[in-house]
């Protein structure tokens, strides 16, 4: 055993090990030398059987993370760029499901078209945002477990009001409150279909430029994906956004009721979590504390299914 | 899917027979079939965030299986502060399932606040333990439960170590309260690694410490083992986890298998040749059959293929996509 009187400390140890691990140009004597090798496998082997392990975990993860960006690249290609963005940016999540969320940000800062001309590059970069999006809905929030959206005034989303401008002022006024599973994407290339054949084990041919609008949500715990027209997209990102149904379809250029006719369509699709009324007014401190009166509210949904047995863990 | 069993007297945590990992390939195997297996074991990790299908399929597995938490980021070796937040998040996912308990590794996985996604070897000297120990008691306060500490497999250790890792894990749970998960594939691995006796590190742990036990399979490299949880558990694994029993009792035990993985019906066959070793340290006294859902060495009840859930399933333990998995092996 060691002798503690020149022995590094916890921290030390973990700093000078981490920086080994991490750093592939890092020198590596500082660690090796805290580490006690035998004849059949040296310090510096022991450290190297790490070193991979780390690495090949994480690029394995990234490959699972983008298949469709790996198919794209090929398999030495995307380990390069993944690689480079593990080194760049290693890190800090506590679970490897999130080991990519700046893998799309590190493509975009160091794409080699400083002016952003070359339309393969954003397909490259679109593609790893894709992907990403795509494993946050999956395994994010979404509206399974929630009930019907109903209005709040008539137990159902309204038609717009054609000629009645009072009615079509207060409903231009809500807020439009999207489900946590909504996504909405501005793409180069239709990356949707390229990843879906990926994963279906087919060989799609290479992408090609063609701007799309796509919408990602999921229902029944499947992830949906579609294309929208640029003017409906415009008016999901500005909904998205926090926008008012007034702002957002003015953003969107759209007619009153062309637009809340998309409303419509998408609260059939369970995109929509709730109608909320405008804030209040500003008000004095002596009458802040009024809440402001929520809109339609979507109510949980009864469970079908009574608690079983638990087994011996209760 | 058996019945409850009796509480250890020692650990105070009950002794559900023999489990599985549960990974995301055979989560739409287990919601069709309700495979007979005592327990499953989840990579916290993977559900401590999810909202989407591996939460709801393990929620309704939850509901007929219990259910023990495996973790591998809280890092109980590292020099950081403890991230508190991870931990809230631990505590709310052990609330829900409930969880039977929760373990992790005695290790570090990161510093300066980077995760190496690493199971990393700590030096075993007087003020790791007394850091590791303090850090058990703030979980284990958090956690309002005991914490279960794995052994993990190393392939480097310390020069300034003052004591062996069997020292330091019997002490860390005197001077802790903690439990330990002995992880007996672990043991074989380290000990080629690092030339100590297996059986002596078996023989000196306190065996009424041990909570769990987990078996899984190695590559042999030849210099070198790696701990790879991708094959059959190997012949010296299993003689060493007749030695752990015959020393332990009956304990809960749970086959890891997290790359190549096999199908279900598979898994269940490996998972059964542990029961010979758990009869023989108690055998039946009246005939009664075992309690166990786990059919005998060779009666593996046949079913039929896994359909992977969701999205791109791959072998592995860490869900990290829509059905994708990566492995952290522990």
């Amino acid at each position: 055993m060691g002798d503690a009187a020149d022995a590094p400390t916890l921290t030390d140890v973990q700093h000078r090990l981490q920086y080994a691990l991490l750093d592939p140009g890092a020198p590596a004597e500082q660690a090796e030398a805290m580490l006690a090798g035998t004849p059949e496998l040296s310090a510096a082997r022991r450290l190297e059987i790490y070193r991979n392990g780390c690495r090949n975990r994480q690029l394995e993860t990234m490959a699972h993370l983008h298949p469709a960006l790996r198919h794209l690249l090929g398999d030495e290609l995307f380990d390069d760029f993944a690689s480079g963005y593990l080194e760049a940016r290693p890190s800090r999540a506590y679970t490897m499901a999130r080991l990519d969320e700046g893998f799309a940000g590190y493509l975009s800062a160091g794409r080699p078209d400083s002016d952003g001309s070359q339309a393969w590059v954003d397909i490259l970069i679109d593609l790893a945002r894709y992907e990403r999006a795509f494993a946050e809905v999956y395994d994010g929030p979404g509206t399974e477990q929630d009930g019907p959206l109903t209005d709040l005034l008539t137990g159902q989303v309204p038609e717009w009001p054609a000629g009645r401008p009072a009615l079509a002022a207060a409903l231009g006024e809500r807020r439009i409150v999207m489900a946590p599973c909504v996504r909405s994407l501005r793409v180069g290339a239709a990356v949707h279909e390229y990843h879906a054949a990926v994963r279906g084990g087919t060989n799609p041919p290479p992408l090609t430029p063609q701007p799309t609008y796509l919408a990602l949500w999921r229902r029944d715990y499947r992830v949906r994906v579609t294309a929208l027209a640029p003017q409906a997209h415009a008016l999901l990102e500005a909904l998205l956004g926090g926008a008012a149904f007034r702002e957002a379809r003015a953003t969107a250029a759209l007619e009153p009721a062309v637009a809340w006719g998309h409303v419509r369509e998408w609260s059939a699709c369970g995109w929509i979590s709730a109608f909320t009324e405008p804030p209040p007014p500003p008000q004095t401190p002596e009458t802040s504390e009024t809440p402001a009166t929520p809109g339609a509210r979507r109510e949980p949904a009864a469970s079908s299914t009574p608690p079983a047995p638990h087994g011996s863990t209760q | 899917m058996t019945g409850p069993r009796p509480e250890r007297d020692a650990t105070g945590l009950p002794n559900l027979g023999l489990g599985l990992g549960l990974r995301s390939p055979h989560l739409a195997y287990v919601l069709a079939e309700w495979p007979q297996v005592d327990w499953f074991e989840i990579i916290s990790e993977n559900f401590m965030d999810s909202g989407g299908y591996p939460r709801h399929a393990l929620d309704r597995i939850a509901e007929r299986y219990p259910i023990v938490m495996h973790g591998v980021s809280l890092s109980i070796g590292g020099s950081d502060p403890l991230d508190m937040d991870y931990l809230a998040r631990l505590r709310a996912l052990a609330d829900s399932l409930p969880a039977a308990w929760v373990s992790d590794h005695v290790c570090w996985t990161g510093v300066a606040g980077l995760n190496t996604h690493e199971l990393l070897p700590i030096p075993f000297t007087e003020e790791s333990l007394r850091h590791v120990a303090r850090r058990v008691e703030v979980v284990q306060d958090v956690l309002q439960r005991p914490l279960v500490l794995e052994n993990p497999s190393t392939y480097a250790s310390f020069a300034h170590s003052a004591m062996t890792e069997w020292e330091f894990l019997g002490r860390l749970c005197e001077e802790s309260g903690c439990l330990l998960l002995l992880d007996v594939n672990n043991v074989v691995v380290s000990a080629f690694n690092h030339g100590f006796d297996p059986d002596e590190y078996v023989r000196a742990l306190p065996h009424d410490r041990i909570a769990q036990i987990h078996l899984a399979g190695h590559a042999d490299h030849g210099t070198h083992r790696i701990d790879t949880h991708d094959r059959p558990v190997p012949d010296s694994v299993w003689d060493l986890y007749g030695r752990a029993i015959a020393l332990a009792g009956p304990t809960p035990t749970l086959l890891e298998w997290d790359d190549r993985l096999p199908a279900f019906p598979d898994l269940l066959a490996e998972l059964a040749k542990a029961r010979p070793y758990v009869e023989a340290r108690h055998p039946a006294t009246d005939g009664a059959p075992a309690a166990s859902g786990v059919a005998a060495s060779g009666g593996a009840p046949a079913f039929g293929g896994v359909t992977a859930a969701g999205g791109v399933t791959v072998a592995g333990g860490v869900t990290v996509a829509g059905g994708v998995t990566a492995a952290t092996h522990g």
